[in-house]
């Protein structure tokens, strides 16, 4: 940062160290949308009322700094895309990055059902993961599953053959409430012989402080299915840096999207 | 022209390098002003001179100020868990040593004594004092009620205490009820408890009477759902104040406005995005300190939200005789008190 010499007279230029542990540090943007699952197009807006502090943001998933778009004008979303933005200003640190990932409603699902949730976490029942509402990171919202159990295994029923390439469970972590992503996920298909595993994936799973709502893709090879059984492993035992550790984590789910 | 042109230029020289420097050099901590219209204020995060290593703090939950202007601070730090400071945050006595769940502070004028309402969320009881802690009286969980088995069942967080002295509780952490008894502790009735109708509450963290328009009423938080909730002193459900997004916690009135610490913004929870919010007589929001500017829309308030992380999960706030705030804050590190100073 430059400055002019503090006698007022004499035109020296120098560079002062950047007082940024002085600044307080801004909030994230809010982020505001109807659903992060669309048909065709979305609109998403973002505020952040606070004289004196702008939005940057960027939609190729890169983190955004001071020189990223301005935010003017709410925007439309066409393509499976992750938002992100942070709040800068002047006399403040910028904040840290708040995000939000969109994506296609997918192929229709007829009917799902499975391990039953937490009764605490009912949702809005099995219609809670093929809705296309998405949650918030208020998890008492009512459009959250919360499961306690050590396996989830839920069936999914297309309305006929398809074929498909890919699952998505749509889940929320956040560890300080002892909601962890699972850490393993295993997807079956329906054959003559019963059910055949068609794909897996494990997930490690990381010390994380910032609660996040997260899209976990599995690649499924290309195969015609009109039923699958997928299954998810609860983190158990809870890592020894978490103060739950040795016990087992909850999953926490709001969508199921097949393509 | 030529003289004048000189002199503009020194002009520009001298003032406009002054002007240069206000540009570049950005605003220290201390300068920054928060909230909005006419409640804004500086901030002192330095304001308490107590020394940690003696008198060490754990979550500040709440504040009262006394007859005597002194300013008392309620932790669940059973080294001391009430310690009590004059304005200038200097410590001058401490006090309080079985009060392991302390979380609700009220203070009481009774014929002309102050006297001091303690919940403690452990000890699952109200415990009234005198300013010095003795022990007055203290009261079990409500088993008039009939919706109690054991105390466990009862963990109060707040007291407000009506002109004829009657003592409102609420179970914040329990059963969600405003239970009403009498000054000697007798029970008179409940009411509130959770539900799906407007009248339910979903922790009732805090409950104050306000005497604002005249007629003595109850506002209770239900903080849960965002939003505090009036009854009158015989618990009839009038109406809700929503304050969508804010998890607030108990209401303060002070002079015409009601203020209260914000714990978390209802779409980043467990992110230390608490703020104060303040409203006016007629219980609009007109200042988040930390906050956002408030909107109402075709008379709808707005969810408001964080936009300074200057506080991490404010608990409480208390207003002195001077207009200045100071915040309690519970899970932030253990930090005392902050002072906000009113700005013109």
């Amino acid at each position: 940062m430059k400055q002019v010499c503090i006698c007022g007279l004499c035109v020296a230029w120098f560079w002062l160290p950047v007082f940024a542990q002085k600044k307080y540090r801004l909030a994230p943007p809010m982020i505001h949308y109807g659903s992060v699952f669309f048909e065709n197009n979305t609109t998403v807006t973002l505020s952040f009322a606070q004289p004196g502090a702008t939005i940057r943001y960027t939609t190729d998933g890169s983190e955004p700094n001071k020189n990223s778009p301005l935010y003017k004008a709410p925007i439309t979303i066409t393509q499976p895309t992750t938002l992100k933005a942070i709040s800068t200003g002047k006399n403040f640190q910028s904040s840290a990055t708040s995000s939000a990932s969109f994506y296609h409603k997918g192929i229709t699902i007829a009917n799902i059902s499975g391990t039953p949730p937490n009764t605490r976490y009912p949702g809005n029942g099995w219609q809670t993961l093929i809705d296309n509402n998405s949650g918030t990171q208020n998890f008492s919202d009512g459009n959250w599953l919360g499961f306690d159990a050590d396996s989830v295994s839920l069936t999914i029923e297309l309305a006929g053959k398809q074929k498909l390439h890919e699952l998505m469970l749509h889940v929320y972590q956040n560890q300080s409430a002892w909601i962890f992503l699972p850490q393993r996920i295993t997807v079956f298909a329906d054959n003559k012989n019963g059910w055949t595993a068609i794909a897996e994936k494990a997930i490690a799973i990381t010390q994380q402080d910032a609660a996040e709502i997260k899209g976990i893709s599995i690649a499924l090879p290309d195969i015609m299915v009109d039923k699958l059984q997928v299954v998810l492993y609860a983190v158990h035992p809870i890592p020894e840096w978490h103060q739950g550790k040795g016990k087992q984590g909850w999953l926490f789910m709001d969508e199921i999207k097949c393509y | 022209m030529r003289r004048r042109k000189f002199i503009h230029q020194s002009l520009l020289t001298s003032g406009g390098l002054l002007l240069a420097a206000n540009k570049t050099f950005a605003m220290q901590k201390e300068d920054i002003v928060f909230g909005q219209a006419n409640k804004r204020y500086t901030l002192d995060e330095k304001w308490s001179k107590a020394d940690v290593a003696r008198y060490p703090v754990n979550d500040c939950h709440e504040m009262v100020q006394d007859s005597k202007g002194r300013i008392l601070l309620l932790t669940n730090e059973t080294k001391n868990n009430v310690l009590i400071y004059d304005k200038s945050g200097k410590l001058l006595s401490t006090w309080g040593t079985e009060y392991p769940g302390a979380h609700g502070l009220t203070l009481f004028s009774e014929g002309g004594e102050d006297v001091l309402f303690i919940c403690d969320n452990n000890r699952h009881q109200v415990i009234k004092t005198t300013i010095n802690g003795t022990v007055l009286l203290t009261i079990d969980y409500p088993k008039e009620t009939g919706a109690y088995t054991k105390a466990e069942e009862f963990v109060p967080t707040e007291t407000a205490i009506a002109a004829n002295g009657d003592i409102y509780i609420v179970d914040g952490y329990g059963k969600d009820f405003v239970i009403q008894y009498d000054s000697s502790g007798k029970y008179i009735r409940h009411f509130g408890g959770r539900g799906s109708e407007d009248k339910h509450l979903r922790n009732a963290h805090g409950i104050c009477v306000d005497t604002r328009d005249g007629d003595a009423k109850l506002i209770v938080t239900s903080r849960e759902q965002n939003a505090f909730k009036r009854y009158t002193m015989r618990g009839d459900y009038l109406d809700t104040i929503a304050m969508p997004g804010a998890w607030v916690c108990r209401p303060v009135i002070h002079g015409d406005h009601l203020y209260a610490a914000v714990l978390q913004t209802s779409g980043r929870t467990g992110q230390q995005s608490g703020f104060v919010t303040i409203l006016n007589k007629q219980n609009q929001v007109v200042s988040n300190l930390a906050g956002s500017q408030p909107e109402y829309v075709q008379g709808v308030l707005q969810p408001m939200y964080q936009t300074i992380n200057a506080f991490s999960y404010p608990h409480d706030v208390c207003i002195d005789d001077d207009g200045c705030l100071y915040v309690a804050q519970w899970n932030s590190g253990k930090v005392y008190p902050y002072k906000l100073s009113p700005v013109a």
